[in-house]
């Protein structure tokens, strides 16, 4: 993986973060509750790592974040704007990668990030750059013209990292991204999340590793007791 | 020990692994076959025979009467039958004939026993199935046809005779598709000592056996599994997943970036350029449903049945195009990557499918409209009226794409199939009456005024659910 100066540069948008607000939000599906209520700040520039066992509802909170559940209680607001996806703001704010993005199996690994910097509008004539930065960063650079199911699982959650961190966003929401990743690459993911926090994005994300969490977290959230 | 010796041993000892697993009285599969194989039979005299016998005399005997006794309809059976083997060939590839149980691939056919042996249960049951349902359907046909008065007895004959023998010629495609998925790419099976795929052996069901491998057969064991459990839950994302086959080629192809609406478009047109057998599909379906709306309008005696299935070929056709909408309905629900919103992401996706439709559909409505002499119908509104039939099933590959979750009554055991199987046709069956009955009114009532006015209703009113749909599609998952 390259260095964190070219990741900011290319596979990010410079773009300033949110202020993520979630203020004593719960989850309750009929008698099951799925997240006790819960408060949390993210402020611009900085990563927030949500711990707690499985089953503790880290998960559910990510999603009450990125406004793909409606809480049962409580808010959740993105610059002081209530987190829905159906909202456009919402859209255009989050990246997520909360549980596998769906991939076209007809497309390769660049062809993706292609589809993904076009639907943004970003410039065609340097698409291709981009493109094979965004794979080098992720130590995909000589998989461009694979196709999602010829990937090792480790490969794939690198190709998933790349495709949430390709598109422009102010928030960046990662659920556990250190899946099915080698040491080396928990520490690059990590220094990738620490150069996305420097460029003003804020982050925020569940982690199982108390290595990754230590290197990336301005603040830890301990959800359903202590991690 | 001698080869019959070898043989009565291993039946032997799977009638002792058969005992342990499932009692004295065996598996029972070739009961539970023996009582489909009756109720097929019952259902099809009572119900089928009735149905077929009364779409036949409704359908004009005397039009369909000229039409099957001449050589264009031996021409079209032939090339039926060769399109339906090799259909069933390809689909071997993913879900073959031979499908047992995981536990019985890996604790029985793994074992030391004659490959054969271990899977002939499978085998036959499959077989049966299908060489059974052919002649039923044949027969059904055939009897129908006698009984309409459309043809002679001479029709049964033949239907009892030619049902199962294509039942035969297709069953031995599957297994052979089957068998071929698994040996792509392998060393030829040490075997039988002989070139494979050549003299009497090849034909022999038992050789096919023993060409398939423990791990083809497990992939397809977990794959049957997966897809059944797919539509069981109406997840159509999982079940085209399973049933698709990996694309592999065309990995030097690339998409470019053409601006945020054409790269949508080319990222379609290269799905197909990576799976041109999809390409080709979608025209033999579109450009005979084409040719059928257009007969359908330029000959007022052509039967309304035939309309229906032409819309509903055309359906067929324009949906195996339409692979990027569909890819859209899947990703619904899960965090946006695409900068585009919903709807205008769905449109670019329709682009393909509507541009194809035009390219392969209108040319083959002229050419029908210029080979039916004496026909009261004008080219220009003709086309206008395919247009008009294309607008209603990309309307309804819409409903199709955006689908969203099956309703709760699906899920009941009393009536959850037949909702489900509803459920999955009901935009292939709105497309197909409605476009299909509105033509044979055009033809006998003419394309202008009524007609006209209740097909620009009917497409609007389609594109209207299509919106819907893709509406709360996209926001039931926000619970």
């Amino acid at each position: 993986m390259p260095g964190d100066a070219e990741v900011a540069d290319v596979t990010a948008e410079p773009l300033p973060g949110c202020r993520v607000v979630a203020d004593r939000v719960s989850k309750v599906l009929d008698v099951t509750t799925l997240l006790p209520a819960i408060s949390l700040v993210a402020e611009p520039a900085s990563c927030v790592v949500v711990r707690g066992p499985n089953g503790s509802g880290k998960t559910t909170l990510l999603r009450l974040v990125a406004g793909l559940l409606a809480p049962t209680t409580g808010t959740v607001t993105i610059d002081d704007d209530p987190a829905d996806e159906r909202r456009r703001s919402t859209r255009e704010n989050v990246a997520a990668l909360i549980g596998p993005p769906a991939a076209y199996r007809d497309l390769t690994l660049a062809d993706h990030l292609t589809l993904v910097d076009a639907t943004w509008g970003r410039d065609s004539h340097t698409c291709v750059e981009r493109v094979a930065l965004a794979l080098d960063t992720f130590g995909l650079g000589a998989m461009g013209e694979r196709f999602p199911h010829e990937l090792s699982s480790g490969q794939g959650q690198l190709f998933r990292l790349a495709l949430t961190w390709f598109r422009p966003a102010r928030l960046l929401i990662l659920d556990e991204p250190e899946q099915r990743l080698d040491t080396d690459r928990r520490a690059a993911v990590g220094d990738l999340v620490r150069a996305r926090c420097d460029t003003g994005t804020t982050v925020l994300m569940a982690c199982h590793d108390p290595s990754l969490t230590a290197s990336v977290a301005d603040e830890v959230v301990d959800v359903g007791g202590p991690g | 020990m001698n080869a019959a010796d070898q043989r009565a041993e291993d039946k032997a000892r799977l009638e002792d692994i058969t005992h342990v697993l499932h009692g004295p009285h065996g598996t029972g599969a070739v009961q539970r076959v023996l009582y489909a194989v009756y109720l097929l039979a019952m259902l099809a005299f009572t119900y089928g025979f009735t149905v077929a016998r009364a779409l036949f005399i409704t359908s004009d005997p005397g039009w369909l009467h000229d039409r099957l006794l001449g050589p264009g309809a031996a021409v079209v059976s032939v090339l039926l039958a060769v399109a339906l083997t090799a259909l069933v060939h390809g689909v071997g590839r993913r879900r073959g004939p031979v499908v047992p149980p995981l536990p019985w691939v890996d604790h029985v056919v793994a074992g030391p026993l004659d490959r054969a042996t271990t899977l002939r249960e499978w085998w036959l049951v499959s077989a049966t199935l299908l060489v059974a349902g052919a002649t039923v359907v044949a027969g059904v046909l055939g009897g129908g046809l006698w009984a309409s008065g459309t043809t002679g007895p001479t029709s049964l004959v033949v239907a009892l005779a030619a049902g199962p023998a294509l039942g035969v010629v297709v069953a031995g495609a599957w297994l052979a598709g089957q068998v071929g998925a698994g040996e792509s790419g392998a060393d030829p099976v040490p075997t039988t000592g002989r070139r494979r795929g050549w003299g009497p052996r090849a034909l022999s069901p038992s050789a096919a056996l023993r060409r398939l491998g423990l791990t083809a057969l497990r992939a397809q064991s977990i794959r049957s599994t997966r897809l059944g459990g797919a539509v069981l839950a109406g997840d159509l994302r999982a079940a085209r997943l399973e049933a698709a086959t990996p694309v592999r080629r065309g990995r030097e192809l690339r998409l470019r970036s053409h601006g945020r609406l054409l790269t949508v478009v080319a990222r379609d047109l290269l799905g197909l350029r990576r799976q041109p057998g999809l390409l080709l599909s979608g025209a033999l379906l579109a450009a005979p449903g084409a040719a059928g709306v257009a007969w359908s309008l330029s000959d007022t005696e052509v039967p309304v049945a035939l309309a229906v299935v032409a819309v509903a070929a055309l359906y067929l056709g324009v949906g195996v195009w339409a692979e990027g909408l569909r890819l859209l309905g899947d990703t619904l629900g899960t965090p946006r990557l695409s900068g585009l919103g919903l709807e205008t992401e769905a449109g670019a996706h329709t682009v393909l499918p509507a541009s194809l439709f035009v390219l392969v559909s209108l040319p083959f409505a002229v050419a029908v409209r210029a080979l039916v002499p004496g026909s009261a119908v004008g080219f220009a509104s003709l086309l206008l009226w395919v247009v008009g039939v294309g607008a209603l099933v990309l309307a309804a590959q819409w409903v199709a794409a955006f689908r969203g979750r099956p309703p709760f009554l699906a899920f009941l055991p009393e009536v959850g199939p037949m909702v489900m199987t509803l459920w999955f046709a009901r935009s292939l069956v709105l497309s197909a009456v409605v476009g299909g009955l509105l033509t044979a009114r055009a033809a006998h009532l003419g394309m202008l005024g009524p007609s006209g006015a209740t097909l620009l209703a009917t497409v609007a009113l389609c594109w209207w659910w299509g919106r819907s749909t893709l509406r709360s599609a996209a926001n039931e998952h926000r619970v």
